[in-house]
């Protein structure tokens, strides 16, 4: 998003970190029976406003199916206005053309619909290309010889990548990051076991929200994927901006998921699945569930995932995230899931 | 070859459509009998505890189903549903628990044979397509599964036409049996059907307030002309996309400009999911015109602690 708006050269005020001061605002302000996102969702709200922040830029807000995500936007915004706070809410979703170029024009102001089409060229480019480097991280991360230095390279890259604002610049820069990765140190030799990590799309891009699981993983000496990239949605089912491979790898999930899942409540949960089944067929020895209160869709996967791991013979850890989980009671259970795998790959 | 079907999820909005179609065909349907303490218990023990009551009690059913000689069940597909008041938007959902009830019972009972055609609608008119599939699985061929969803479709507009008409609640329809009180004076409880019409989970709401002397008017009586005015006078966000919850807020918007309705109880699952915005976006318009209780219920919800709500309600009406 940063490299789309530095070539439309707007500015931009990156999200702060969530932190447990958001959380409480947004969990005394949301409605009762909020989801967890929602009510952190309320807690970023409330921190861009005092930033000075009034105009948000959503994307995806048209092609989530049935979840409150839909009502996110707008009812935070009912609530904070009730309350006295003003912002504007523009929204980046759906295929149709034309609608595009409105929604961009709404944020970026008067621009040509080629200078559009070229700004959304630039932020594929460079989602494709920070993506990349986080997969990478994340299969050098429980290698690695000297602590720290996977992300020491990943913030390093990752802050070249904020500053680029030309087409074709994200990708050259991915492709520098990754030569440079043959001066990290790594132990292949060392025995890492693989899990599959799932949880809703909101929680499982935010380490605040996923209390670092993948980190955390890591030094227990397993190691997991990142789930639902953005890149794959945006690549895989977009008809304009698609990478053929992208389409491959979510078809190729879609179909996996159809022997546990013919319904469609959300767009990601057959891709959550399919992945799930991906990783378990590939020697994953376990499935790590992040769960977020109040989430419907989650509420309806959980006897699924339970029917998977059955028939994959792999234990299975569901853990629930509200405004009160702890990190330290997560790294417990994180633990003594580990040490089932463990025990359980050795059998 | 026995289809199952629980009395509970959107039996009470859809069973008439259901029936007729099997009953059509000539397959037989067994239905699981009203809630009681048992199918709810049962369903309370097997469920995701962090799910709204309803779906727990749907779990209740389907167990008494699988107990009681069912060998096919019929978990729709709730998918995409469209609006003739375009003010509603394009399409709306039902909850996921709806949307994906099949996948989660194939997931639950890996046993037990499920048909689960899809419940796509375009205001009152079903999309046939998925139901015309299900011609072989019956041994019939297409032009009697077609004709046995043309008469099902009829009896399902029929149906909705009767409560608006005849102001009857579902139930009164399905079971044929007559509930309501002829009192002049009305009070309205909006809720989902599944909670509404289920006696024993919502501690029979609906015969409290008649034995106190009302009318009550629910969702399903409320008239399409109802709607269309009261769609006008609400507050839509651009994705306006639950369909059972748009349906509340238009009932609630209507029943609170009827005059002979003397108050509104709002009934709702604790926790959830698609109404946690009502209050924000309908309630709070409506408590402006005309007394409005809400009640949430749960499994742990008792009849003391609701008889005291309802008589302080009354209180304010009187």
């Amino acid at each position: 998003m940063r490299v789309m708006f530095n070539y439309f050269g707007k500015k931009f005020i990156e999200l702060p970190q969530l932190n447990d001061k958001m959380l409480r605002w947004g969990e005394a302000n949301a409605p009762e029976y909020s989801c967890f996102p929602l009510k952190a969702y309320m807690g970023f709200f409330k921190a861009l406003i005092d930033m000075d922040v009034h105009d948000f830029f959503v994307y995806g807000a048209t092609t989530i199916r049935s979840c409150r995500y839909m009502d996110l936007w707008e009812g935070g915004k009912k609530i904070l206005a009730d309350k006295g706070y003003d912002f504007n809410i523009h929204y980046w979703g759906g295929f149709g053309t034309m609608n595009i170029f409105k929604q961009f024009q709404g944020i970026m102001g008067k621009c040509s619909k080629a200078k559009i089409a070229v700004g959304i060229l630039v932020y594929a480019d460079a989602l494709y290309a920070v993506d990349k480097l986080n997969d990478e991280a994340n299969k050098l991360r429980p290698r690695e010889v000297k602590a720290g230095s996977v992300d020491a390279w990943l913030k390093k890259w990752y802050e070249k990548m904020k500053k680029q604002k030309k087409l074709g610049k994200p990708v050259k820069i991915m492709n520098v990051g990754l030569k440079d990765l043959k001066n990290i140190e790594i132990d292949n030799d060392r025995e890492i076991i693989k899990v599959a990590f799932v949880g809703d799309v909101f929680k499982v891009h935010e380490p605040f929200f996923h209390f670092d699981t993948i980190k955390k993983i890591n030094k227990l000496g397993l190691e997991a994927r990142q789930p639902i990239t953005f890149s794959l949605f945006f690549f895989g089912q977009n008809p304009i901006f698609f990478r053929s491979d992208m389409v491959k790898k979510f078809k190729n999930y879609q179909k996996k998921a159809k022997k546990y899942m013919s319904s469609s409540p959300t767009s990601y949960l057959d891709i959550s699945i399919g992945e799930v089944i991906e990783d378990l067929e590939n020697g994953a020895k376990g499935i790590i569930h992040f769960q977020s209160f109040g989430c419907m869709p989650d509420i309806m996967f959980k006897p699924i995932l339970d029917r998977i791991a059955k028939d994959y013979n792999v234990p299975i850890m569901h853990f629930m995230r509200d405004t009160h989980a702890s990190d330290g009671a997560y790294q417990t259970r994180l633990e003594a899931f580990s040490d089932l795998v463990k025990r359980k790959s050795k059998k | 070859m026995k289809i199952g079907i629980p009395r509970a999820g959107l039996y009470y909005l859809y069973f008439p459509f259901w029936k007729k179609f099997f009953d059509e065909l000539g397959v037989e349907v067994v239905v699981s009998p009203k809630t009681d303490k048992q199918i709810m218990d049962i369903g309370l023990s097997t469920a995701n505890g962090e799910a709204c009551l309803p779906i727990k009690i749907f779990y209740g059913h389907v167990n008494w189903l699988r107990a009681n000689g069912a060998n096919i069940f019929l978990f729709p597909q709730m998918d995409i549903m469209t609006n003739s008041l375009k003010k509603l938007g394009e399409k709306s959902f039902f909850c996921p628990y709806f949307v994906g009830m099949s996948d989660v019972m194939r997931a639950e009972y890996p046993e037990i044979e499920i048909i689960s055609p899809k419940m796509a609608m375009d205001d009152k008119t079903i999309d046939p397509e998925s139901w015309l599939e299900l011609a072989d699985k019956f041994g019939k061929n297409k032009a009697e599964v077609k004709s046995a969803f043309e008469k099902a479709q009829a009896e399902h507009v029929s149906f909705i036409a009767r409560m608006q008409a005849e102001q009857l609640m579902p139930v009164e329809i399905i079971d044929g049996i007559k509930i309501n009180s002829s009192s002049k004076d009305k009070i309205a409880i909006i809720g989902h059907p599944y909670l509404t019409y289920d006696f024993h989970a919502s501690l029979n709401i609906i015969g409290k307030m008649i034995k106190n002397g009302y009318f009550v008017r629910t969702m399903e009586m409320i008239t399409e002309s109802e709607k269309a005015e009261a769609v006008e006078s609400l507050f839509l966000q651009p994705h306006n996309h639950w369909f059972l919850t748009n349906e509340e807020r238009m009932a609630l918007m209507a029943v609170a400009k009827d005059k002979d309705v003397k108050g509104i109880i709002y009934l709702t699952p604790f926790n959830c999911g698609p109404d946690f915005l009502m209050e924000t976006f309908v309630l709070k318009d409506v408590r402006k015109l005309k007394p409005i209780t809400t009640i949430s219920i749960d499994e742990a919800s008792g009849e003391a602690g609701l008889a005291t709500r309802i008589e302080a309600f009354i209180d304010v009406l009187k």
